[in-house]
Protein backbone atom coordinates (compact mmCIF):
# COMPACT_ATOMS: atom_id res chain seq x y z
CA UNK A 1 0.00 0.00 0.00
CA UNK A 2 2.58 2.60 0.78
CA UNK A 3 4.48 2.22 -2.74
CA UNK A 4 1.21 3.02 -4.09
CA UNK A 5 -0.55 5.34 -2.00
CA UNK A 6 0.76 8.41 -3.15
CA UNK A 7 -0.41 8.08 -6.75
CA UNK A 8 -3.50 6.60 -5.69
CA UNK A 9 -4.72 10.08 -3.60
CA UNK A 10 -2.98 11.92 -6.15
CA UNK A 11 -5.31 10.76 -8.72
CA UNK A 12 -8.32 11.33 -6.79
CA UNK A 13 -7.17 14.78 -5.27
CA UNK A 14 -6.60 16.27 -8.56
CA UNK A 15 -9.89 15.15 -10.46
CA UNK A 16 -12.11 16.13 -7.19
CA UNK A 17 -9.90 19.09 -6.33
CA UNK A 18 -10.90 18.04 -2.39
CA UNK A 19 -8.06 16.70 -0.06
CA UNK A 20 -10.72 15.05 2.05
CA UNK A 21 -12.45 13.81 -1.06
CA UNK A 22 -9.59 11.88 -2.34
CA UNK A 23 -9.09 10.51 1.38
CA UNK A 24 -11.82 8.74 1.46
CA UNK A 25 -11.93 7.75 -2.14
CA UNK A 26 -8.51 6.41 -1.90
CA UNK A 27 -9.38 4.24 0.92
CA UNK A 28 -12.17 2.53 -0.88
CA UNK A 29 -9.99 1.73 -3.44
CA UNK A 30 -7.18 0.12 -1.13
CA UNK A 31 -10.27 -1.74 0.50
CA UNK A 32 -11.35 -3.09 -2.94
CA UNK A 33 -7.23 -4.02 -3.24
CA UNK A 34 -7.49 -6.32 -0.02
CA UNK A 35 -10.99 -7.65 -1.57
CA UNK A 36 -9.02 -8.27 -4.85
CA UNK A 37 -5.71 -9.44 -2.73
CA UNK A 38 -5.19 -12.76 -3.83
CA UNK A 39 -4.95 -11.71 -7.74
CA UNK A 40 -3.31 -8.32 -7.04
CA UNK A 41 -0.21 -9.90 -4.69
CA UNK A 42 1.40 -12.11 -7.72
CA UNK A 43 0.59 -9.11 -10.77
CA UNK A 44 2.67 -6.93 -12.24
CA UNK A 45 -0.13 -4.36 -13.08
CA UNK A 46 -1.11 -3.96 -9.68
CA UNK A 47 -0.07 -0.23 -9.88
CA UNK A 48 -2.48 0.01 -13.50
CA UNK A 49 -5.56 -1.42 -11.52
CA UNK A 50 -5.15 0.68 -8.48
CA UNK A 51 -4.72 3.99 -11.04
CA UNK A 52 -7.73 2.52 -12.94
CA UNK A 53 -10.51 1.81 -10.09
CA UNK A 54 -8.82 5.11 -8.73
CA UNK A 55 -10.35 6.78 -11.51
CA UNK A 56 -13.09 4.88 -12.07
CA UNK A 57 -14.07 5.36 -8.62
CA UNK A 58 -13.42 9.71 -8.33
CA UNK A 59 -15.48 9.84 -11.53
CA UNK A 60 -18.31 8.55 -9.90
CA UNK A 61 -18.12 10.33 -7.24
CA UNK A 62 -18.25 13.54 -9.30
CA UNK A 63 -20.60 12.69 -11.77
CA UNK A 64 -23.02 11.20 -8.82
CA UNK A 65 -24.50 14.93 -8.23
CA UNK A 66 -23.30 16.54 -11.66
CA UNK A 67 -26.23 15.74 -13.56
CA UNK A 68 -28.40 18.17 -12.11
CA UNK A 69 -26.46 21.17 -13.62
CA UNK A 70 -25.23 19.75 -16.61
CA UNK A 71 -27.70 21.39 -18.46
CA UNK A 72 -26.49 25.13 -17.53
CA UNK A 73 -23.01 23.96 -18.15
CA UNK A 74 -23.98 22.90 -21.87
CA UNK A 75 -26.13 25.73 -22.57
CA UNK A 76 -23.64 28.53 -21.60
CA UNK A 77 -20.66 26.45 -23.49
CA UNK A 78 -18.47 28.53 -25.91
CA UNK A 79 -14.80 28.82 -27.37
CA UNK A 80 -12.97 31.32 -25.71
CA UNK A 81 -11.15 34.09 -27.96
CA UNK A 82 -8.30 34.35 -29.94
CA UNK A 83 -6.76 37.13 -27.67
CA UNK A 84 -7.72 35.17 -24.51
CA UNK A 85 -5.48 32.11 -25.79
CA UNK A 86 -2.92 34.47 -26.47
CA UNK A 87 -2.83 36.18 -23.38
CA UNK A 88 -3.11 32.90 -21.33
CA UNK A 89 0.18 31.56 -23.16
CA UNK A 90 2.03 34.87 -22.24
CA UNK A 91 0.79 33.98 -18.66
CA UNK A 92 2.53 31.17 -18.69
CA UNK A 93 5.33 32.06 -20.24
CA UNK A 94 5.82 34.58 -17.39
CA UNK A 95 5.14 32.13 -14.76
CA UNK A 96 7.98 29.80 -16.34
CA UNK A 97 10.50 32.88 -16.66
CA UNK A 98 9.29 34.41 -12.46
CA UNK A 99 9.28 31.48 -11.12
CA UNK A 100 11.29 28.38 -9.39
CA UNK A 101 10.08 25.18 -9.89
CA UNK A 102 8.87 24.16 -6.34
CA UNK A 103 6.95 27.71 -6.59
CA UNK A 104 5.97 26.66 -9.85
CA UNK A 105 4.30 23.19 -8.27
CA UNK A 106 2.82 25.15 -5.64
CA UNK A 107 1.04 27.46 -7.49
CA UNK A 108 -0.48 25.19 -10.17
CA UNK A 109 -1.53 22.52 -7.48
CA UNK A 110 -3.82 25.72 -6.28
CA UNK A 111 -4.75 26.40 -9.33
CA UNK A 112 -6.31 22.85 -10.06
CA UNK A 113 -8.39 23.07 -7.26
CA UNK A 114 -9.85 26.40 -7.72
CA UNK A 115 -10.89 25.51 -11.15
CA UNK A 116 -14.73 24.55 -11.50
CA UNK A 117 -15.22 20.57 -11.56
CA UNK A 118 -16.56 21.00 -14.86
CA UNK A 119 -13.19 22.07 -16.29
CA UNK A 120 -10.62 20.60 -13.87
CA UNK A 121 -11.85 17.09 -14.67
CA UNK A 122 -11.26 17.14 -18.40
CA UNK A 123 -8.19 18.65 -18.45
CA UNK A 124 -6.79 16.33 -15.85
CA UNK A 125 -7.72 13.13 -17.48
CA UNK A 126 -6.49 14.29 -20.76
CA UNK A 127 -3.27 16.20 -19.12
CA UNK A 128 -2.19 13.14 -16.65
CA UNK A 129 -4.07 10.30 -17.46
CA UNK A 130 -3.55 10.69 -21.21
CA UNK A 131 -7.31 9.99 -21.73
CA UNK A 132 -8.27 11.06 -25.87
CA UNK A 133 -11.27 13.70 -25.83
CA UNK A 134 -13.59 11.02 -27.46
CA UNK A 135 -12.86 8.45 -24.32
CA UNK A 136 -13.40 11.50 -22.10
CA UNK A 137 -16.90 12.51 -23.38
CA UNK A 138 -17.53 9.29 -22.34
CA UNK A 139 -16.63 8.92 -19.51
CA UNK A 140 -18.02 12.23 -18.52
CA UNK A 141 -21.47 11.35 -20.42
CA UNK A 142 -20.98 14.56 -22.43
CA UNK A 143 -20.55 15.65 -25.72
CA UNK A 144 -17.05 15.60 -27.68
CA UNK A 145 -17.46 19.53 -28.68
CA UNK A 146 -17.97 20.35 -24.43
CA UNK A 147 -14.75 18.49 -23.68
CA UNK A 148 -12.98 20.46 -26.23
CA UNK A 149 -13.99 23.14 -25.78
CA UNK A 150 -14.16 22.98 -21.35
CA UNK A 151 -10.39 21.73 -22.11
CA UNK A 152 -9.51 24.64 -23.83
CA UNK A 153 -11.51 26.83 -21.09
CA UNK A 154 -9.73 25.07 -18.17
CA UNK A 155 -5.97 26.05 -19.78
CA UNK A 156 -7.27 29.59 -20.40
CA UNK A 157 -8.98 29.91 -16.98
CA UNK A 158 -5.78 27.91 -15.28
CA UNK A 159 -3.65 30.69 -16.88
CA UNK A 160 -5.47 33.49 -15.00
CA UNK A 161 -5.33 31.44 -11.84
CA UNK A 162 -1.68 31.04 -11.80
CA UNK A 163 -1.23 34.68 -12.79
CA UNK A 164 -3.33 35.66 -10.32
CA UNK A 165 -1.72 32.96 -7.53
CA UNK A 166 1.70 34.71 -8.58
CA UNK A 167 0.64 38.01 -7.53
CA UNK A 168 -1.05 36.91 -4.32
CA UNK A 169 2.00 34.97 -3.75
CA UNK A 170 4.72 37.68 -3.54
CA UNK A 171 2.85 40.69 -3.21
CA UNK A 172 6.37 42.27 -2.18
CA UNK A 173 7.88 41.67 -5.93
CA UNK A 174 4.51 43.78 -7.02
CA UNK A 175 4.89 46.34 -4.73
CA UNK A 176 8.41 46.39 -5.65
CA UNK A 177 7.26 46.72 -9.65
CA UNK A 178 5.15 49.39 -8.78
CA UNK B 1 -9.90 29.31 -56.45
CA UNK B 2 -10.53 30.52 -52.93
CA UNK B 3 -12.00 34.18 -52.92
CA UNK B 4 -9.85 36.56 -50.34
CA UNK B 5 -12.48 36.24 -47.65
CA UNK B 6 -12.85 32.90 -47.88
CA UNK B 7 -8.05 32.80 -47.76
CA UNK B 8 -8.59 35.43 -44.49
CA UNK B 9 -11.68 33.04 -42.96
CA UNK B 10 -8.62 29.93 -43.47
CA UNK B 11 -5.87 32.10 -41.87
CA UNK B 12 -7.87 33.23 -39.13
CA UNK B 13 -8.43 29.52 -38.32
CA UNK B 14 -4.92 28.28 -39.12
CA UNK B 15 -3.62 31.13 -36.27
CA UNK B 16 -6.71 30.51 -34.13
CA UNK B 17 -5.80 26.48 -33.98
CA UNK B 18 -2.26 27.29 -33.65
CA UNK B 19 -2.31 29.40 -30.56
CA UNK B 20 -4.79 26.62 -28.95
CA UNK B 21 -1.82 24.11 -29.57
CA UNK B 22 1.16 26.36 -28.62
CA UNK B 23 -1.39 26.93 -25.15
CA UNK B 24 -1.86 23.01 -25.29
CA UNK B 25 1.97 22.75 -25.33
CA UNK B 26 2.67 25.18 -22.31
CA UNK B 27 0.07 23.64 -20.22
CA UNK B 28 1.35 20.12 -20.62
CA UNK B 29 4.62 21.26 -19.76
CA UNK B 30 3.22 23.05 -16.92
CA UNK B 31 1.54 19.86 -15.79
CA UNK B 32 4.47 17.74 -16.21
CA UNK B 33 6.54 19.31 -13.58
CA UNK B 34 4.46 18.66 -10.96
CA UNK B 35 5.27 15.22 -8.29
CA UNK B 36 2.88 13.32 -6.80
CA UNK B 37 1.20 14.45 -4.27
CA UNK B 38 2.01 13.17 -0.58
CA UNK B 39 -1.29 10.70 0.65
CA UNK B 40 -1.84 11.87 4.79
CA UNK B 41 -0.52 9.92 7.08
CA UNK B 42 -3.60 8.58 8.33
CA UNK B 43 -4.63 7.21 5.39
CA UNK B 44 -3.03 3.75 6.22
CA UNK B 45 -4.56 3.24 9.44
CA UNK B 46 -7.86 4.15 8.50
CA UNK B 47 -7.71 2.07 5.36
CA UNK B 48 -6.57 -0.53 8.47
CA UNK B 49 -9.59 0.23 10.68
CA UNK B 50 -12.31 -0.49 7.88
CA UNK B 51 -10.32 -3.50 7.14
CA UNK B 52 -10.85 -4.60 10.61
CA UNK B 53 -14.69 -3.22 10.74
CA UNK B 54 -15.60 -5.24 7.85
CA UNK B 55 -13.94 -8.23 9.11
CA UNK B 56 -15.76 -7.94 12.20
CA UNK B 57 -18.79 -7.02 10.30
CA UNK B 58 -18.47 -10.11 8.45
CA UNK B 59 -17.79 -12.29 11.27
CA UNK B 60 -21.30 -11.62 12.98
CA UNK B 61 -24.40 -13.73 12.78
CA UNK B 62 -26.67 -12.45 10.32
CA UNK B 63 -29.16 -13.81 12.49
CA UNK B 64 -29.34 -12.64 16.50
CA UNK B 65 -31.93 -16.25 16.87
CA UNK B 66 -29.96 -19.23 18.54
CA UNK B 67 -28.10 -21.44 16.55
CA UNK B 68 -28.45 -19.85 13.36
CA UNK B 69 -32.04 -20.81 13.42
CA UNK B 70 -32.76 -17.78 10.88
CA UNK B 71 -30.56 -18.96 8.55
CA UNK B 72 -31.99 -22.11 8.32
CA UNK B 73 -34.41 -23.65 5.59
CA UNK B 74 -38.55 -23.85 6.89
CA UNK B 75 -38.32 -27.51 6.85
CA UNK B 76 -35.99 -27.75 9.43
CA UNK B 77 -37.61 -25.15 11.90
CA UNK B 78 -39.67 -27.14 14.86
CA UNK B 79 -43.05 -28.30 14.08
CA UNK B 80 -44.72 -25.69 16.73
CA UNK B 81 -43.00 -22.71 14.47
CA UNK B 82 -44.06 -23.71 10.91
CA UNK B 83 -47.77 -24.08 12.50
CA UNK B 84 -47.76 -20.79 14.17
CA UNK B 85 -46.16 -19.39 10.94
CA UNK B 86 -49.02 -21.49 8.66
CA UNK B 87 -51.99 -20.16 10.76
CA UNK B 88 -50.56 -16.18 10.95
CA UNK B 89 -50.17 -16.10 7.22
CA UNK B 90 -53.78 -17.56 6.99
CA UNK B 91 -55.41 -15.10 9.08
CA UNK B 92 -53.60 -12.37 7.30
CA UNK B 93 -55.01 -13.64 4.39
CA UNK B 94 -58.10 -13.57 5.43
CA UNK B 95 -58.20 -10.19 7.06
CA UNK B 96 -56.89 -8.51 3.71
CA UNK B 97 -59.33 -10.55 1.74
CA UNK B 98 -61.94 -8.88 3.88
CA UNK B 99 -60.48 -5.48 3.93
CA UNK B 100 -60.20 -5.57 -0.10
CA UNK B 101 -63.81 -6.48 -0.34
CA UNK B 102 -65.14 -3.85 2.46
CA UNK B 103 -63.21 -1.18 0.45
CA UNK B 104 -64.02 -2.43 -2.95
CA UNK B 105 -67.86 -2.02 -1.92
CA UNK B 106 -66.76 1.13 -0.34
CA UNK B 107 -65.53 2.65 -3.94
CA UNK B 108 -68.39 1.31 -5.40
CA UNK B 109 -71.03 3.12 -3.72
CA UNK B 110 -68.47 5.99 -3.56
CA UNK B 111 -68.22 6.12 -7.53
CA UNK B 112 -72.52 5.87 -8.02
CA UNK B 113 -72.26 9.04 -5.63
CA UNK B 114 -70.09 10.96 -8.14
CA UNK B 115 -72.24 12.40 -10.99
CA UNK B 116 -71.06 10.89 -14.70
CA UNK B 117 -69.55 14.00 -16.28
CA UNK B 118 -67.75 14.83 -12.75
CA UNK B 119 -66.18 11.46 -13.47
CA UNK B 120 -65.19 11.57 -17.27
CA UNK B 121 -63.91 15.15 -16.71
CA UNK B 122 -61.78 14.03 -13.59
CA UNK B 123 -60.37 11.27 -16.44
CA UNK B 124 -59.81 13.73 -19.22
CA UNK B 125 -57.51 15.48 -16.76
CA UNK B 126 -55.98 13.18 -15.48
CA UNK B 127 -55.15 11.56 -18.46
CA UNK B 128 -54.25 15.53 -20.19
CA UNK B 129 -52.04 15.66 -17.10
CA UNK B 130 -50.62 12.64 -17.19
CA UNK B 131 -49.38 13.26 -20.66
CA UNK B 132 -48.08 16.50 -20.06
CA UNK B 133 -45.71 14.96 -17.07
CA UNK B 134 -44.82 12.30 -19.77
CA UNK B 135 -43.83 14.80 -22.39
CA UNK B 136 -42.17 17.01 -19.74
CA UNK B 137 -40.49 13.95 -18.44
CA UNK B 138 -39.20 13.04 -22.20
CA UNK B 139 -38.09 16.53 -22.83
CA UNK B 140 -35.81 16.40 -19.41
CA UNK B 141 -33.98 13.29 -19.99
CA UNK B 142 -33.42 14.33 -23.64
CA UNK B 143 -31.91 17.13 -22.47
CA UNK B 144 -29.78 15.83 -20.09
CA UNK B 145 -29.16 12.34 -20.57
CA UNK B 146 -29.13 11.75 -24.66
CA UNK B 147 -25.67 12.78 -25.90
CA UNK B 148 -26.30 15.05 -28.71
CA UNK B 149 -23.89 13.53 -30.66
CA UNK B 150 -26.09 10.63 -31.49
CA UNK B 151 -28.87 12.69 -32.45
CA UNK B 152 -26.62 14.14 -35.18
CA UNK B 153 -26.79 12.86 -38.78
Amino acid sequence: MRAYQDMVFTTAARLTGNAGQAEDIAQEVFLRAYENFAQLRSSASAGGWLKTVATHLTLNHITRYRRRWRLFTEVFAGEPADDALESAAAEIDELFAHTDVEQRRALIEQALERLPAHQRVPLVLYHFDEMPYREIATRLGVSLPKVKTDILRARVAMAALLTRGGLEASPAATGAQS
Amino acid sequence: MSTPEEHSQGRSLTSSQDRAQRLERLMQHALSELPLRRAPARLERRVAEAIEARAGHASRPVSSWPDGFGRKGIATWPLAVRVALLACCLASAVVVSLGMTAFGSFIVQLIRLIPTEWLVGGLLAATALYSMLFGLLAIGYSTLYATPERSRP
